[in-house]
This record gives C-alpha cells, structure tokens and sequence, in this order.
C-alpha cells in the first residue's frame, strides 16, 4: 500500500513538473511571438499593398505588350487559316 | 574515444550532404520557378491577395490543378469559403475575404506550426514556399495586376506535455 502511494506521488510529481515546463514554455514562445509580430506588422504597414508581379520579379507593362502580341498573332493566324479555308472549300 | 570521433564524423558528414542537397534542390526549383526567394521566416506573414478575376470557376480549376501539381500536403474545403492544407507539422488555410469593389480577396497564411519543448517542430518551409508560390502564380495568372499586402501573424504556441 505505502509503495503504491510512493509510486503514485511519483507519477503525480512528474505531470506536475511537466505542466509547469508547459507552461513557462508557452509563456515565453508566446511572448517572443507577439513582439515579433509588431514588430514585422510595424513594416509591413509601411510597405501597404505590393504588386504580387514585382515579386515575382515580372515587369507588367512588359508583359501586357507581350500579351497583346500573342493575341495579334493569333487573330492573324485565324484570319489566315480563315482565309486558307474559302480558298481550298475542298480541304478535309 | 575514436567510436565517438568517428559517430561525430559521419554525422557531421550526413548533415554536410543533407545541406547541399537542400541547397541544390532549392536552386533547381527557383530557376524553374516554382519557388521564390522569400525571407527566412516568410511564413510568419499572411498575404492577402486583391485581384481582379473574372471567370471564378476557371480560377478555382486552376487553384486545384496548382495546388494538386506543388502535392506537397492534404487539403480539404472549398475555394468559396475556406480551404485547409495540412503539411508535415505545419498546416495552412486560404480563405475567400469579403470584398465590397468586385475585386476577388484571398488570404493565405500558415495556421499553425506544432512546437515541442519550448521549439518548433521541425518543418521544411520549402514545401509552403513551393505551395504560396503555385498560389501566387494562379492569381498572377489571372491577374497580372494582383495586389498583395503582408500582414503579420501571432501565432499562440501549444507545446506538448512531455
């Protein structure tokens, strides 16, 4: 009887232990948590909005000219292949 | 006393190649593309995406296809509300924010990363880097003049009992 007390005394100690550890570990990542999220807030609020393509490192006007030479190119081929057609009725 | 010179060696030597081959494989991945050179805590920021996206369910399609092709985690939900992903000790959402100019706002932001023994588990951002990136390029996609804004995260540690 008085060993199982022992034993559970014990095991008690150790969840305790292992609470409190919890606990003061929770504390302080928390703590160094939250300051380093004002403190990163702080610059990002500076910064305010940012264009997602600059970060990709994608020059935007750039791009829309390429983008409006694709699609140039592709009207031109569909006019091509339009007029390929009402050449040749008998294609296909 | 050489035993343990030379477990300490070998273990060095395991951490030497581990390094490089990270290294290699980040290097490979940013000149395809399908990363980008972030901040080494990038993942302590949320990004909210402002966009101007017109056809939704071809987005959504898109969203799928980028986030099934990255495959590096689970997820689950859907692109009206909220989905969650759920990596090897981390886990992330985005979420469909409320938008009152017809612009289409998302944000993507790590919603928890486990933590043991006063330290955050080990977790290899690589994988959220290589997730936000094909993220990122859906919206870029469909507009090139998405707007992002960082916004920082506080994150509430649980450590586990023992």
């Amino acid at each position: 009887m008085g060993t199982f007390i022992i034993v559970l005394i014990g095991l008690a100690l150790v969840f305790f232990a292992a609470f409190i550890r919890k606990l003061i570990n929770d504390g302080v990542d928390n703590a160094v948590n939250s300051i380093s999220a004002r403190r990163r807030e702080k610059k990002n609020q500076e910064k305010g909005y940012q264009s997602l393509a600059a970060l990709h490192g994608i020059n935007v006007q750039q791009y829309q000219q390429q983008q409006q030479q694709y699609q140039q190119q592709q009207q031109q081929y569909q006019q091509q292949q339009q007029q390929d057609q009402y050449q040749n009725p008998f294609q296909n | 006393m050489v035993i343990l010179v030379i477990i300490i060696v070998v273990a060095v030597a395991i951490g030497v190649y581990i390094g490089v081959q990270n290294t290699k494989k980040f290097k490979e991945s940013l000149q395809c593309g399908k990363v980008l050179k972030r901040s080494a805590n990038f993942y302590e920021d949320k990004e909210i995406f402002r966009a101007f996206i017109g056809d939704q369910q071809s987005f959504y399609n898109a969203l799928t296809e980028a986030i099934n092709t990255a495959g590096v985690c689970s997820y689950s939900g859907n692109y009206g509300s909220a989905v969650n992903f759920s990596g090897k000790n981390w886990s992330a959402q985005l979420v469909r924010l409320q938008s009152d100019d017809g612009s289409t706002m998302y944000s993507f932001g790590v919603t928890n990363i486990h933590y043991s023994g006063g330290r955050t588990q080990y977790f290899n951002p690589y994988d959220i880097n290589l997730l936000l990136t094909a993220i990122e390029k859906v919206f870029l996609q469909f507009d090139i003049n998405t707007l992002v804004y960082f916004q920082a995260i506080n994150f509430k540690a649980k450590n586990s009992l023992f």
